[in-house]
């Protein structure tokens, strides 16, 4: 029981320090302290946020859809809201 | 101008941003435009409790997530055998970017939980912070923190990668970069 609670207790700090990682990859890899084998290499990360970031800019510049367009400006027509 | 006006532009201007948000969640483009159509009503006819000077992204990716969850409960309640058939898949549509490496990304992200695959995306490319993340999401920071690093584990499983060597070289980002900017020169031809 008591060695279950231990590894428990254990991977949540290794949660802990992977999110850690996370956030400062570039500084915990210069700091050449990572010996969290769960910490994702910081290369990999910024690979990962990258790719990420290329799939959603890939919709983001699309243009608007007109259907869109013309939504709002039936919204328009039917009643401006109040307040802003 | 007039308080609509202002209200209109607003609207518009946030728009890319709930289409790729919306994308994430549903994973087909219809859909997403369906629910960025919802978020766009939903907003308007509520206009009235968002609060000035707090962040109106924030407020419409927050609708616009209730929005998507509220229909897929409908949608189970309508479908008896409700078994996820029409769950969600980024993957929907292979398009014209079939370079490996991309496709290898879209496909592992699309396995990614749910919960992880959101939070992952709100915070790493929507660009909101985690506590942003947390109040669009009705759960604690920390949960967030989780599930993006649950996440980011994941697609490192998913995707095989161990160490830096399976990396390859700069060519390799360098290749996805100009493939998402081909990815969106056909797009704009269109």
């Amino acid at each position: 029981m008591r060695r279950t609670t231990d590894v428990n207790t254990a991977s949540r700090n290794d949660g802990l320090q992977d999110e850690h990682a996370g956030d400062i990859a570039a500084g915990a890899a210069e700091s050449g302290t990572v010996a969290n084998p769960q910490a994702i290499d910081a290369k990999i990360q910024e690979r990962l946020g990258r790719q990420l970031k290329a799939l959603y800019d890939d919709v983001v510049r699309q243009p608007v859809p007109d259907r869109l367009l013309d939504l709002i400006a039936q919204l328009e027509e039917k009643k401006g809201p109040d307040t802003i | 101008m007039s308080p609509s006006n202002n209200l209109r532009d607003l609207l518009i201007a946030q728009i890319p941003n709930l289409r790729a948000f919306a994308y994430s969640l549903c994973g087909n483009g219809d859909e997403a435009d369906d629910l960025v159509q919802e978020t766009l009503m939903r907003s308007w006819a509520n206009i009235g409790s968002f609060q000035e000077g707090t962040n109106l992204r924030a407020w419409l990716f927050t609708i616009l997530r209730n929005a998507f969850y509220s229909e897929r409960r409908r949608r189970r309640n309508e479908v008896d055998n409700g078994d996820g058939e029409a769950e969600l898949r980024l993957v929907d549509a292979p398009r014209q970017d079939s370079h490996m490496d991309f496709q290898d990304f879209r496909e592992a992200l699309a396995d990614l939980p749910e919960e992880q695959r959101e939070a992952l995306v709100l915070v790493g490319a929507s660009g909101f912070s985690y506590e942003e993340a947390a109040e669009i999401c009705g759960c604690r920071v920390g949960t967030v923190k989780s599930r993006v690093s649950r996440a980011r584990r994941r697609l490192v499983e998913l995707l095989a990668l161990e160490n830096a060597a399976d990396l390859g070289q700069d060519a390799t980002s360098e290749s996805v970069l100009s493939m998402a900017g081909s990815v969106t020169s056909q797009f704009q031809r269109r």
